[in-house]
């Protein structure tokens, strides 16, 4: 080999070796770009199902006797008063229909699922679609129902193909 | 497939330069153009991202904030401060907040509580104020 020759091949190699660095690191941005979107769309329906709870068991909705003409319905609420719950609301919440139902406790493109059981566990109403989707955030707080202790759930899920 | 070749005092090749050392160099000097504009591609990618998660939390307190005075019943009044003027829009019948105007952030909030749009340009500071059934939502 002749001296001072620049051997092509080296250079090759090197330049292998830098593009391989750059695609693993474009990847890698893509990976951390997609985590930092399912924490941003986890975190927002965290929010969202911890909003349409605290207004489910702290507000009576409006108008006040909604339950009795269920599509006259403008804010959701089932409370008689704060913390304890209205039979009739509770009741009537299952009759809304689904799209109107995410409206009215603000999910936006979201699905809903909402559960009132008693501390045994058994179901006293649900309304809305069962979680079927690998997001689901779920909130839950302790009420009154008939002078006896209920919890009401409210789950926030998605799927994203 | 030397491009040049310049003989030294005794006939040997000196500062020679080949056809592949030039292409090599000129696809290192392309692969190094294409990692800075990646670069500041990602870097503006990264500044838009966290302009929206600002903007996405401001929505989030709004929404909470407008549901706060609803829960809390009539005449409860809640207050907030923005950490920057910002363009606001409530759409109070479709439970809508948009922040940042066309190239802001939407997030959803209980419909009804807020029975109007309301539009507050580059308000620092929003006062909701319940009013029995319904909240009221004023800048300032």
């Amino acid at each position: 080999m002749a001296k001072g020759q620049i051997i092509a091949g080296d250079y090759i190699v090197a330049a292998s070796v830098i593009s391989l660095l750059f695609a693993s690191s474009v990847i890698m941005w893509w990976k951390v770009n997609y985590q930092i979107q399912q924490d941003f769309m986890l975190s927002e329906m965290k929010a969202q199902a911890d909003s349409a709870l605290k207004l489910l068991i702290r507000s009576p909705g409006t108008p006040l006797n909604w339950s009795k003409e269920v599509s006259n319905v403008s804010a959701l609420g089932l409370a008689k008063t704060d913390r304890v719950l209205s039979q009739a609301k509770v009741n009537a919440i299952k009759t809304i229909e689904y799209d109107r139902l995410r409206n009215l406790l603000g999910v936006g493109g979201h699905h809903v699922y909402v559960k009132v059981s008693a501390v045994g566990g058994s179901l006293v109403t649900e309304a809305g679609q069962l979680p079927d989707g690998q997001f689901v955030v779920n909130s839950r707080r302790a009420s009154v129902l008939d002078g006896k202790p209920v919890f009401v759930d409210v789950s926030v899920w998605d799927r994203v193909d | 497939m030397l491009l040049q070749t310049m003989k030294g005092g005794k006939g040997h090749p000196r500062g020679q330069v080949s056809l592949e050392a030039g292409v090599v160099v000129s696809i290192a000097l392309i692969t190094l153009g294409v990692i800075i504009m990646e670069t500041i591609s990602r870097n503006n990618d990264a500044q838009l991202l966290g302009e929206s998660y600002r903007r996405f939390v401001i929505c989030s307190r709004i929404a909470s904030s407008a549901s706060e005075a609803y829960s809390l019943g009539p005449y409860s009044t809640v207050n907030m401060t923005l950490p920057a003027a910002e363009n606001v829009t409530i759409y109070g019948t479709i439970g809508l907040v948009s922040v940042g105007g066309d190239s802001g952030v939407n997030c959803n909030m209980p419909s009804g509580m807020v029975n109007r749009t309301v539009d507050l340009k580059k308000t620092g500071f929003i006062t909701f104020k319940n009013l029995g059934g319904w909240v009221e939502v004023k800048g300032g």
